[in-house]
């Protein structure tokens, strides 16, 4: 009898193992747990045996019983843990409009605020249709200044233009301002110039101002410092040097190390500039546009920038 | 400006690398554009050496040579009599290009095999009059190529010189800056030698407009070719080489920044110079042939009767140099700027010498440049300089002299310079002080060179400090202060914030100019082509109005993406939008655009309407609603960019947000559309007054709503906007909610009916409502509807489940 109950342990187990769906694996349990499998038949004929055997055989029936009964509930975990057959195609495409893009100048234009507004600069704004003195007078640029015939200029009206560049909101918000002023500008400027991989008739500039008591041109250095290692990361190099705008004295260039070749020269920097791309113009606010502002040039002192 | 390295280096010393030039000079604010060598070889011109030179067997001036190369030993027949054994000479291997294009092939000379070619310095491009083969100096590596031997001397570089410093739109100006950047001094002039007898004609000035006026003559003046170093020089910066008297006088302007100018002394009647005004009706033949009369605004250099040139501007045809000129007068003046650029202006004549004078030229360069024309007209025309010399200078300025308070000094720069460095390095430029530093802000007086007319202020003198203490030097500082009183402009970051949206529903953004070309009449403001800004001095046809719409542009990109193979375009522009009135700057205004068109996608939206308005006016009433704007309706609206009754417009309260509807095929069809587009407008300024400045929490409602559906039967043209209205003014305080959920057009209606379904929401917020109160309230809207809009219930008033919206 024991030799028997060895027997129907392997197979039961066997049985209980291969089943690979909840209806073979019902099945092995009906027919090696159920009310007719042998194991139940032979505990139900215990009570026909010895004592002796009673005790062995009986020990040994309701052991197996455990057993196969704990292999059952393991086969059934296993197949609940398994994963059914396919229910649907769950790798179909979701159905969803594709997202859209800002623009990329959009996005550039975004970061740059972020960095400046950080700096403590608000966002100013001004007309694109401008005045003679709004962009040329007020900015020490008047009437046979030799830097206008260089800027071609679209005209609307003999008074009237396209600004050449945001500079003219310096104008503009230091008329109704009182400083300290701290601004950058962002928008669109117009010049009659050829199309090529650096120039445009219209294009986007941005401009900076910081009037205040004692602003020099090392806070100048500062601020574009942080700014362009924010904006092109911390390891890039930068290099001042004199430059010429009318409405700046001292005038600055900034340049930074050519991130396309590393410095090495390439199309983009040019073969000789050592790797050095024009970024900003700068300077400090010449006396006379203060004047044309109404500010005391002996009082404030100022930077401004453009890009 | 270009200039060769030679030239540079006639006058200052310069760094051993042309890149250290260009490093240094871009650290003083003149950046270097390019340096270029002025020909270049083919690699495959090499140096070798002639080991034989024997008779070729067929021909008598042919000589047969073997060249060794380094690498090889080269058959070569040559027709240079120069040619001997011993020589190193410039080869151009079978294979290479000259610089005049041609390649070299291997060919037979009279029956003999030539293995390439000896060069001679024409054939080379290097000189226009060299006879015979190049002999190389000395004894270069052979088989190197012969481009390696050129030097730096033959390099061109490019100058960029900032508009304010025209003394350095001259080599020596330049080359002074170089010198001051620690190169030692300037190289001095060669000295002239001045022995002629000749008599200089008599001059008078008659007016204020010539400030300093110098002549002097040189004879037996021998007109020819120029030699090629200043041919070369000429054409590197561009000119072209004429004859040796007028190449002197360019090469001067090059130099020393002075316009020159030659007469045949022989044309200048009576021996007289007289500088004055021009007498209204005078004519006078200029150099270029143009005939042109003239009047009191130009200043003329005249002999005893009649004008012989345009002051600073121009020469005449009649007095200037021929062939046959053997005797010239030579002119170097300071004329005014204003008056030259009058006369400039007045006769339309834009010269070399005329942009000198309206930059202003060195008052005290004028005898220099004249000195330097002599002894370069003694050299290469073999001239004899007379002796005798006219200086008249009537308007001879102080220098100017400029304060500079060291204190303001280091507030602007933010860095503290030693005085006795401000002085040292000023005087590098020859800016000399001539007041000691005193009082209590630490004044100083310096003296402005007569050349640098840049200098007139404070600023300008800390500016050359900076300069000279390099830009590097200044400290980096960054400080951290409070915001100040000005307010950021809010309008960059709603536009942006719209656009953001927007892009979230599938839109891509996109800038186009602002600048346009001819307006479609379906976009023209209100006020028609009055209103329309049109630039005076456009760039072309399509650059010459600022656009009135966004809508051209948005549509032609569409158009674009669409024959590029996209299926379909959803596009979204932020920008302005312009309008001549009122004056002077006329008015700008922000607009959002968006456009739609193209086919949906088949999977994204599988049973997508053909039509697509309602999916564009959801895009727009959703936007609206991320910007916290509920409260709004729609209605026609009549516009001409819109087709016939398929326009709309989205408005809160009595302002206008937002207009869309299908594109006027005429519009579309003039970008470019074939097919049916959709499109809205957002009014930036209007929606940004309608965005709550604050929004407010809301709780959860504590009692559940009760729903009713409603289905009425009204005429085809009453709009789903007029139902709606009456539903919401006849519900009562009690209706939260009115949702169409159907609209039915079917034969069973009558072709003239349709049938709106809706779904009501009633709730109060103090209690549950009562079922009976809910029905009175519909009936009151049904009621509403009978007399406002002729609508009768269709079917019954159904009652849904209630719950939680």
């Amino acid at each position: 009898m024991i030799e028997r109950l060895d027997a129907l342990e392997a197979e039961a187990a066997r049985a209980l193992e291969a089943a690979r769906d909840e209806s073979a694996l019902e099945e092995a349990r009906v027919r090696h747990l159920g009310r007719k499998s042998e194991l139940t038949q032979i505990l139900r004929g215990l009570k026909d045996l010895s004592a002796a055997e009673r005790a062995s055989v009986g020990a040994r029936a309701n052991r197996l019983r455990e057993t196969l009964e704990r292999f059952y509930e393991e086969a059934r975990g296993r197949l609940e843990a398994a994963p059914a057959a396919l229910a649907r195609d769950v790798t179909l495409p979701g159905r969803c409009v594709p997202r859209g893009h800002e623009h990329l100048i959009s996005q550039v234009l975004g970061e740059i605020h972020t960095i400046f507004l950080g700096m403590g600069f608000a966002l100013a704004e001004g007309p694109d249709v401008e005045d003679d003195r709004h962009n040329f007078g007020a900015l020490n640029m008047p009437e046979g200044h030799p830097a206008r015939a260089t800027t071609d200029t679209f005209y609307l009206r003999p008074d009237v233009l396209l600004r050449t560049h945001t500079s003219s909101v310096q104008i503009r918000v230091m008329e109704s301002h009182k400083p300290p002023v701290r601004i950058i500008c962002p928008g669109r400027a117009y010049r009659n110039e050829a199309v090529d991989a650096t120039h445009h008739f219209e294009f986007h500039q941005l401009e900076g101002l910081y009037v205040d008591e004692d602003v020099s041109l090392a806070d100048l250095k500062g601020t574009l410092d942080r700014f362009l290692k924010e904006f092109f990361g911390p390891e890039t190099e930068l290099r001042f040097s004199p430059s010429y705008f009318p409405f700046v004295e001292p005038g600055a260039q900034v340049e930074i190390r050519c991130f396309f070749c590393g410095g090495k020269g390439c199309s983009v920097c040019g073969p000789l500039s050592g790797g050095w791309l024009e970024v900003l113009g700068a300077g400090m606010v010449h006396p006379n546009v203060f004047r044309a502002v109404g500010y005391d040039p002996e009082r404030w002192t100022g930077f401004a920038f453009a890009a | 400006m270009k200039v060769t390295w030679g030239w540079l280096a006639d006058w200052v010393d310069l760094p051993p690398t042309p890149e250290a030039l260009a490093h240094a000079l871009a650290m003083r604010g003149f950046p270097v554009a390019s340096i270029e060598q002025r020909v270049s070889l083919d690699p495959a011109i090499i140096v070798g050496r002639v080991l034989e030179a024997s008779p070729h067997p067929n021909a008598d001036r042919l000589h047969l040579c073997v060249v060794d190369v380094g690498s090889a030993k080269l058959s070569i027949v040559c027709g240079a009599s120069n040619v001997a054994a011993g020589q190193s000479v410039a080869v151009a291997q079978i294979g290479a290009r000259l610089p005049d294009g041609t390649k070299l092939r291997k060919t037979k000379i009279r029956g003999v095999e030539s293995e390439g070619m000896i060069c001679s310095e024409r054939e080379l491009g290097l000189s226009q009059e060299a006879e015979g083969i190049w002999v190389l100096p000395g004894s270069p590596p052979l088989g190197s190529p012969v481009q390696e031997l050129l030097g730096a001397g033959e390099a061109i570089l490019d100058v960029e010189i900032t508009s304010n410093r025209t003394d350095c739109m001259a080599v020596r100006g330049l080359a002074r800056e170089i010198a001051s950047i620690g190169r030692g001094a300037l190289k001095p002039v060669p000295a002239l030698r001045a022995s002629g007898k000749a008599a200089v004609p008599r001059v008078t000035i008659e007016d204020a407009g010539c400030r300093r006026y110098m002549a002097r003559v040189v004879e037996n003046v021998r007109i020819a070719g120029s030699p090629d170093w200043l041919r070369q020089r000429l054409e590197a910066t561009g000119s072209r080489s004429i004859n040796n008297v007028v190449d002197v006088t360019n090469y001067v302007l090059r130099t020393h920044g002075q316009p020159i100018h030659a007469f045949d002394a022989s044309k200048v009647g009576g021996k007289e110079i007289v500088v004055r005004r021009a007498r209204a009706g005078e004519g006078l033949t200029l150099l270029d042939g143009r005939k042109v009369t003239l009047s009191p605004d130009v200043l003329v250099i005249a002999d005893g009767s009649r004008p012989m040139a345009l002051a600073g501007i121009m020469g005449g045809l009649d007095s200037g140099v021929t062939g046959q000129t053997s005797t010239v007068v030579l002119e170097s003046a300071e004329f005014s700027p204003e008056l030259t650029k009058a006369g400039s202006r007045t006769l339309g004549l834009d010269t070399d010498a005329s942009q000198r004078f309206i930059q202003g030229v060195d008052p005290e360069g004028v005898s220099l440049a004249l000195d330097e024309t002599a002894r370069l007209l003694a050299e290469v025309a073999s001239g004899v300089v007379s002796k005798a010399v006219v200086d008249l200078w009537p308007r001879k300025e102080p220098p100017k002299r400029v304060r500079l308070r060291r204190r303001r000094l280091t507030r602007l720069l933010g860095m503290d310079v030693d005085p006795a460095a401000i002085t040292n390095g000023l005087m590098s430029l020859e800016i000399r002080q001539t007041k000691p530093w005193h009082g209590e802000d630490e004044s100083g007086e310096f003296e402005a060179p007569s050349f640098r007319k840049d200098l007139g202020i404070e600023e300008d003198l800390i500016e050359e400090v900076a300069r000279v203490q390099g830009y590097d030097l200044i400290p980096s500082l960054v400080r951290s202060r409070g915001k100040t009183d000005f307010l950021d402009a809010q309008a960059p970051h709603l536009v942006k914030h719209i656009v953001q949206v927007l892009c979230g529903f599938g839109f891509d953004e996109l800038l186009t100019n602002a600048l346009v070309g001819d307006v479609p009449s379906e976009v023209l403001p209100a006020g028609g082509e009055d209103e329309l800004w049109e630039i005076q001095n456009p760039k072309s046809r399509e650059l010459k109005h600022l656009r009135p719409s966004l809508l051209p542009g948005l549509l032609q990109a569409a158009a674009r993406n669409l024959r590029h193979g996209a299926h379909e375009v959803r596009l979204v522009e932020a920008g302005k939008i312009f309008q001549a009135s009122p004056p002077p700057l006329g008015s700008e205004r922000r607009e959002i655009g968006l456009v739609l068109v193209g086919t949906p996608d088949p999977w994204v939206q599988p049973q997508a309407d053909q039509d697509r308005y309602l999916e564009l006016k959801g895009v727009v009433e959703s936007c609206l609603e991320a910007l916290g704007i509920d409260s709004r309706k729609s209605a026609p609206y009549h516009e001409t960019c819109w087709a016939s009754g398929a326009g709309a417009a989205i408005e809160s309260g009595r302002t206008r947000l937002a207009r869309l509807g299908q594109v006027a095929p005429k519009l579309a069809a003039a970008a470019g559309l074939e097919r049916p587009a959709w499109a809205a407008v957002l009014d930036f300024t209007t929606i940004a007054d309608a965005v709550p400045s604050r929004r407010r929490f809301q709780p959860l409602p504590k009692y559940p709503a009760v729903k009713r559906d409603l289905a009425v039967l009204v005429g085809r043209a009453v709009t789903h906007g007029e139902v709606e209205d009456t539903i919401r003014r006849s519900g009562g305080r009690l209706l939260e909610i009115v949702k169409l959920f159907d609209v039915f057009e079917g034969e069973q209606l009558g072709s003239d009916k349709k049938s709106l379904a809706y779904a009501l929401e009633f709730r109060s917020h103090d209690r549950t409502l009562q079922d009976r109160e809910v029905d009175e309230a519909v009936q009151n809207i049904v009621r509403a509807l009978g007399s406002a809009v002729g609508a009768t219930l269709r079917g019954g008033v159904e009652s849904t489940a209630a719950g939680r919206p």
